[in-house]
């Protein structure tokens, strides 16, 4: 194709674009649709028993903000990542990763301070549950924001993808917080931060296969 | 692009030829006269067409127009990378064995339409139209309704098996 040709082909089929809404607004349509969702798993699995208690307790609110925060952090750059130039603004490149790696520097401290990481982590007896839930939970979040993620062009669908999962990931594991009775820092890293990371690992084959949408211009 | 977006063609033809070339500029200042220039220069346009919804109408346009020629470029740079190392690699048709009808160095071409035609119907579809229509992978995946990927596996699949047939070398 000559690239006169090209353009002549492209001028011609211009119509009239809605423009693409801010990061924040598809934020918040992405959390109207997905909360609903998790709060209904968590209904349906049966919040903790002392929930109520818990959540006037600042140890189990400052981990359950520290995923909120992931959550945010990473489905507000997977949304700004699908514009192209946003992609590169220090929030949506680093703001995650510091959130994940605070969550779980945080459990690996008090672990070490506990029992000793070793030790801690030989002596949790398996939890797979939590980790089953955390998929479950996050299969509509992950679904609406790849939505939402489609709807823009991300110049790094494999990055783009990391983080679509991740926000999914971790709104599965705030809704597994509401769930799970287990407070020791071992299980939460084997069986909350760690399937958060590996399903965010899946990220980049969903990216590419999703939300390439240059390579299919 | 503001008029673009609300869908005036001569508007955008001429963005586009603007477009076109500072892409051309853009794209030789880096890689010099290679051959595939074009092919980044159009590719930016039609990723500049799937895109123009995303730019925000109250912000600049450079930036967010050169963040889509600079990962077109880069794209196109790792493709050929990778298309190169693979053709150097492996994919160049395996030499005719020395045991069949030869004139000095040349290729015995009959032998390897001997062998292509005994290959499996889509390998030979997929290295007839790499190879003897001089296709790229892109134009094969369309006209074979197969993936990119699909094409360049099956592509080396068929090279495989005709080096095998040839006296695998």
């Amino acid at each position: 194709v000559k690239t006169e040709d090209l353009i002549a082909k492209l001028s011609a089929e211009s119509v009239p674009v809605a423009v693409l809404p801010p990061a924040v607004h598809r934020l918040a349509r992405w959390a109207a649709w997905s909360a609903p969702a998790v709060v209904l798993f968590v209904l349906a699995a049966g919040p903790r028993a002392d929930l109520m208690r818990q959540l006037a307790s600042r140890p189990f609110l400052l981990s359950l903000g520290a995923i909120v925060g992931l959550m945010t952090a990473s489905a507000y750059a997977a949304l700004t990542s699908t514009v192209p130039n946003d992609e590169r603004s220090p929030t949506s490149r680093f703001v995650p990763i510091v959130v994940l790696a605070t969550w779980g520097g945080v459990l690996l401290a008090k672990l070490a301070g506990n029992e000793g990481v070793l030790t801690g982590l030989r002596s949790d007896s398996g939890h797979m549950a939590c980790a089953l839930q955390i998929s479950l939970m996050a299969l509509v979040p992950a679904v609406i924001l790849l939505r939402e993620a489609r709807a823009g062009a991300s110049v790094e669908p494999g990055r783009t993808g990391v983080l679509v999962i991740m926000a999914a990931a971790s709104a599965g594991a705030v809704g597994a917080a509401l769930i799970c009775p287990i407070d020791q820092s071992a299980h939460q890293l084997l069986w909350h931060f760690l399937p958060v990371v590996s399903l965010a690992a899946c990220g980049p084959a969903a990216g590419h296969r999703w939300l390439g949408r240059f390579d299919r211009a | 692009m503001r008029d673009a977006q609300d869908g005036r063609g001569d508007a955008y033809a001429d963005l586009l030829v603007l477009l076109t070339a500072v892409s051309r500029r853009y794209v030789l200042s880096r890689l010099g006269r290679a051959p595939w220039v074009e092919d980044v220069v159009q590719e930016t346009l039609l990723s500049v067409h799937v895109a123009r919804h995303t730019y925000d109408r109250h912000r600049p346009f450079a930036p967010w127009f050169y963040a889509i020629l600079k990962s077109r470029l880069i794209d196109a740079v790792r493709r050929e990378r990778r298309t190169a190392g693979r053709e150097i690699a492996g994919q160049g048709l395996p030499e005719p064995s020395s045991t069949e009808s030869t004139v000095g160095d040349e290729i015995d071409v009959e032998a390897i339409r001997r062998a292509l035609a005994s290959l499996p119907e889509r390998h030979r579809q997929v290295i007839h139209g790499l190879k003897y229509r001089d296709e790229s992978v892109r134009d094969v995946a369309g006209r074979l309704g197969l993936s990119e990927a699909a094409v360049k596996v099956t592509a080396h699949r068929g090279y495989r098996m005709l080096k095998r047939l040839l006296g695998g070398r």
